[in-house]
């Protein structure tokens, strides 16, 4: 995975918080993962086409309750469907509006998978470095996990 | 004017109605995927303004559009797409199948705004 594809995802993940669900969200210092982030609920994305591998937006319970309730605009108070909903869609629309900056990498992007599970992990692709943006807004934290392997 | 909603989630006809009430939009009816929206203009003649999804089960909404296009009873109804499909390819499709404006998410509700005022005026 080179470098300059993580630009997109994380254009694409500032864009779609300020418009869709109306927040301001700061990237902090990309790293490589050396251990999965523990997430309570997590938006998942398959990427095939000229690479394979994933988009992973791992979000800790409180910070997932909070950015529901203002994408949907009332409050949720506890990890229910709509919340899944909300966080399968901003994964959505996050690698949707990246893919059209990846345009050489002919990607396909799957339907959004959602796991739920306290402090649960998911496996990306041996093959190649994950590498993870974390992000910080008012509505709490969250991570940013993106692995692609040339196929 | 009465809004066709056509989106799989039903999270996010929950936020696009939303949306749409805080623009002054509220007769707006739901489809969950293409065969269900055909289904819903067979029964209501009167919708004036399609906004269509893309990626859905059963038929994906660049199908619906076609078959609601190829059908003289609602050829003449507006489809705009609603859609996280960004790619130039895509919107040309949907445009040449007969879609009357193009709307990528993420986007603003001043955009959405703005294009129902451009096809409806």
């Amino acid at each position: 995975m080179k470098a300059e594809h993580i630009n997109p995802f994380l254009k694409s993940t500032i864009e779609t918080f300020k418009t869709m669900v109306g927040l301001a969200v700061t990237p902090g210092k990309l790293y490589l993962r050396k251990e999965p982030s523990n997430a309570d609920i997590s938006g998942v994305i398959g990427l095939s086409g000229d690479v394979r591998g994933a988009v992973v937006m791992a979000y800790p319970l409180v910070t997932a309750l909070k950015i529901s309730s203002k994408f949907l605009g009332e409050e949720v108070k506890e990890l229910n469907a709509s919340v899944a909903d909300c966080i399968g869609e901003i994964a959505n629309i996050i690698t949707g509006f990246a893919k059209k900056d990846l345009q050489t990498l002919h990607l396909s992007i799957s339907l959004p998978s959602i796991v739920r599970g306290t402090g649960h992990v998911v496996d990306m692709p041996k093959e190649a470095p994950v590498m993870c943006i974390p992000f910080e807004s008012e509505a709490g934290s969250f991570t940013m996990e993106v692995s692609m392997v040339d196929k | 004017m009465k809004i066709l909603l056509v989106d799989d989630s039903s999270t996010m006809r929950r936020i696009q109605k939303n949306t749409l009430a805080s623009l002054g939009y509220t007769d707006v009816i739901e489809a969950e995927d293409g065969a269900d929206a055909l289904e819903k203009l067979r029964q209501n003649p009167d919708v004036q303004l399609t906004l269509m999804d893309w990626n859905m089960p059963n038929m994906t909404g660049i199908e619906c559009l076609k078959a609601i296009k190829s059908n003289p009873a609602t050829k003449g109804i507006p489809v705009m797409m609603v859609t996280s499909e960004a790619e130039k390819a895509k919107i040309v499709e949907a445009i040449q199948s007969g879609a009357v404006n193009y709307l990528v998410k993420p986007f603003e509700a001043a955009s959405l705004k703005e294009k129902i005022e451009g096809i409806v005026k």
